[in-house]
């Protein structure tokens, strides 16, 4: 093996169908791609070809920590996971929070590739640089929670991190995420599916080795910056006292709030009263919880009432959960998040493609779409606590209604047809989380996502506090002389464009966004997170640098797609729920996206990466100059290069 | 005598001073040396925090006794806390 600074050096391989295992050094893929996302995607191009299905045993799997994970770089904490998506048919990738990523570098690999198919359920165990595979008969059927607990028991150690599927990923529900900590999620895009096509039920891993800086001095001083930055950030303050959730009533009055499967992205005021980040820190929180190196611990440990299961309790719950369960749903007992949060993670379900397919369903049934006879006798009612209970472990079971909601809403809405496609609200066929028809640059961000609906790839929160960014920094940031308004499209390509390169440079040193320029212009930058890189590693790179790796990393994603799921510029347009229905109440009331300043913001976007107007696909140009004529060279061999 | 104390209702769980101390003790970051051992119950969700001198011999035996980080301005256990939950006690 050889020596790489800041890595464990070794990248497990595991062939489930056989058995093998074998590992291979890591620094071939580290300076192309970073880490953690950035080398996952580089495997995932390279091994899996068009004609697999994301079930096919063909599909890898992928852990992948991050180069700055294991050290005390704030907030290195991120485990991502990859593979072929089963929602879109393209880039699957998700990314969670907990200790799972750092233990495994502990445990001497950077990153497990998985290929092939279990005959009967397996987990894996790593211990020290030993991995087994062994059988997992025991756990199949249990919930996350319950895999969890058995297997720290049985192996014997508190301090195993463990990441597992529940019953959602075992009965293949698209819907399916990854679980690890009990509330962490490795979600969207249907990865806990993946991993119970493969008959995977769970990865644990236990490490005492280290991971070495190559400057240790340099290394501590960029460490004491980057807390320092985040120290004097007044908007790091706000994330450390409320979790992502601080920003309940100034993000409503954006109007970003999905309401009814989004008839309206304006929640009732007095409904979202009751639900304010202070009631839960009274009413429910038992203390916080933080992760390693993190500066912010903005996660959340609540004690909640479950009728006839006593109490519950749980770590919990994000922002989206909100917009999730409570708005989308149109439910306001405060407590209920945390319930809904709690059970979705035991299922292994993601909670945002879950409550999206939930709420199509409910429309679907106010429309009378749906009847009591398609939804096994329920009544499927907006505000209701025990359906939505009640439909979750159906999804996860894949039982009655459950087993077509499972499919997510575009699959499910071709299923059911009778006019439910007008009401199935996703992008590339990922049930839509974000509520768009306010903030362009946000909408931008969403619908352009590599992995379908997710606000996590381009999406900007700038422009909702654009009146306070100063010119000097949207120059220097984002190459614009002033950040607009959320209603102006102007500007909005470059904020997305910046933002991909940014999102694909933490994924893939394992660091949080919620550490970076995306959450607050005052905190970390490309420089920053380039000088904690450089001295743990030894490779010197610049904030540039880093940014270019990011645009690599976003490209080979962008290829992924276009190869595998064939999406061209159509697939890069709002559902037309957002362009044909505008918002219904509050301050932003007939607010919709415009078909034809859309295809303007297109237009630019496509330009600024270089990309073909009229298909949306990559040209040779622009690949050459991110030194992927690799990728330049397949997609030329399917017709899908403009040269 | 001096003394880390470990104000436990603080202390948000999240293994960092684990990192800083094996740093101090090594170069390294190997929290499995760490003179500090924090862990929570799956389960229960409480969170231990073990010091050294609170550890099983074969436990002793593994990892480096706590120095306060006697070349450090401060122990790096206390000023790596995101919750200021480790303080120093008594004097030397």
């Amino acid at each position: 093996m050889r020596k790489i600074f800041s890595f464990a050096g070794r990248i497990l391989r595991v062939d489930l169908t056989s058995g093998k295992m074998w590992t291979e050094c890591t620094d071939q893929y580290a300076l192309s791609f970073l880490g953690g996302r950035g080398v996952n995607q580089w495997i995932l191009f390279k091994e899996v070809k068009p004609w697999m299905t994301a079930f096919d045993p063909g599909n890898r799997l992928i852990f992948g920590s991050g180069a700055l994970v294991g050290t005390l770089a704030p907030c290195a904490t991120r485990l991502t996971v990859d593979a072929k998506s089963p929602v879109t048919g393209g880039v699957g990738s998700g990314n969670s929070c907990g200790f799972f990523s750092a233990e495994l570098k502990f445990a001497g690999y950077d990153h497990i590739v998985f290929q092939g198919r279990a005959r009967s359920p397996v987990y894996l165990w790593i211990d020290d640089g030993k991995a087994e595979l062994r059988d997992a008969s025991f756990l199949w059927g249990k919930s996350t929670w319950e895999t969890e607990e058995i297997l720290k028991n049985k192996l014997g150690d508190e301090q195993i991190q463990i990441a597992s599927i529940g019953p959602a990923g075992e009965n293949l529900a698209r819907t399916a995420c990854i679980i690890t900590n009990q509330a962490r999620a490795v979600g969207r895009c249907g990865l806990g599916a993946v991993m119970g096509s493969k008959n995977l039920k769970a990865v644990a891993v236990r490490g005492k080795l280290p991971v070495e800086v190559a400057r240790p001095k340099a290394f501590m001083a960029a460490v004491d910056h980057a807390l320092e930055v985040i120290r004097k950030s007044e908007r790091a303050n706000d994330l450390k006292q409320w979790g992502t959730y601080g920003r309940a009533t100034k993000l409503n009055e954006a109007c970003l709030y999905p309401v009814r499967n989004f008839q309206d992205d304006f929640w009732d005021p007095s409904k979202l009263q009751k639900l304010l980040p202070e009631a839960y820190k009274t009413n429910w929180e038992v203390r916080r919880q933080g992760y390693l190196a993190c500066p912010f611990y903005c996660s959340h440990l609540y004690e909640v009432e479950t009728g006839n299961c006593g109490k519950l309790l749980c770590e919990g719950f994000e922002f989206n959960s909100i917009w999730n369960f409570m708005s989308r749903l149109d439910i306001d007992d405060p407590s209920a998040v945390i319930r809904l949060h709690a059970f979705c993670n035991k299922y292994g379900l993601d909670i945002d493609s879950s409550s999206c397919v939930i709420a199509w369903a409910i429309e679907c049934y106010e429309r009378g779409i749906l009847t009591e006879e398609d939804t096994d006798g329920l009544k499927l009612e907006w505000g209701n606590e025990d359906v939505v209970l009640e439909l979750l472990r159906k999804i996860a079971h894949r039982q009655g209604i459950g087993d077509i909601l499972a499919e997510g809403c575009q699959k499910a809405s071709s299923l059911v047809g009778r006019g439910a496609e007008r009401y199935a609200v996703h992008l590339k066929g990922q049930d839509s989380m974000e509520a768009m028809r306010a903030a362009k640059g946000w909408a931008l961000g969403c619908c352009v996502s590599t992995r379908g609906g997710t606000h996590t790839r381009g999406a900007n929160l700038v422009e909702l506090s654009h009146e306070v960014i100063d010119p000097e920094l949207a120059k220097r940031l984002w190459g614009i002389s002033k950040v607009e308004g959320p209603s102006s499209y102007e500007g909005k390509a470059q904020l997305v464009t910046y933002y991909e390169k940014l999102q694909a440079i933490v994924d893939s040193l394992g660091v949080c966004l919620f550490s970076s320029v995306w959450w607050s212009p005052d905190l970390l930058t490309p420089e920053d997170y380039a000088r904690l890189y450089s001295a743990a590693t030894g490779y010197q790179l610049d904030g540039q640098d880093l940014l270019l790796i990011g645009e690599r990393i976003h490209n080979i994603e962008k290829a992924f797609n276009t190869l595998h799921a064939s999406f061209t510029r159509e697939d890069d347009y709002p559902p037309l729920r957002f362009t044909e229905e505008v918002i219904s109440s509050g301050p932003l009331q007939g607010e919709r996206l415009m078909k034809e300043k859309w295809d303007r913001v297109l237009d630019e976007y496509y330009e600024l990466h270089g990309w073909d107007k009229a298909t949306s696909w990559q040209t040779a140009k622009c690949l050459q100059k991110l030194g992927l004529q690799e990728v330049a060279e397949v997609l030329r061999k399917m017709g899908m290069l403009i040269e | 005598m001096a003394a880390l104390q470990i104000e436990h209702p603080r202390c948000v769980g999240c293994r960092t001073c684990e990192l800083a101390c094996s740093f101090h003790h090594t170069g390294l970051f190997k929290p499995s040396i760490s003179s500090l051992r924090i862990f929570w119950d799956s389960m229960t969700k409480e969170i231990r925090v073990l010091q050294h001198d609170n550890l099983t011999d074969a436990e002793k035996m593994k990892r480096f006794p706590c120095d306060l980080c006697k070349t450090e301005a401060l122990p790096l256990c206390v000023k790596y806390c995101p919750t200021q939950a480790i303080s120093v006690v008594g004097e030397e």
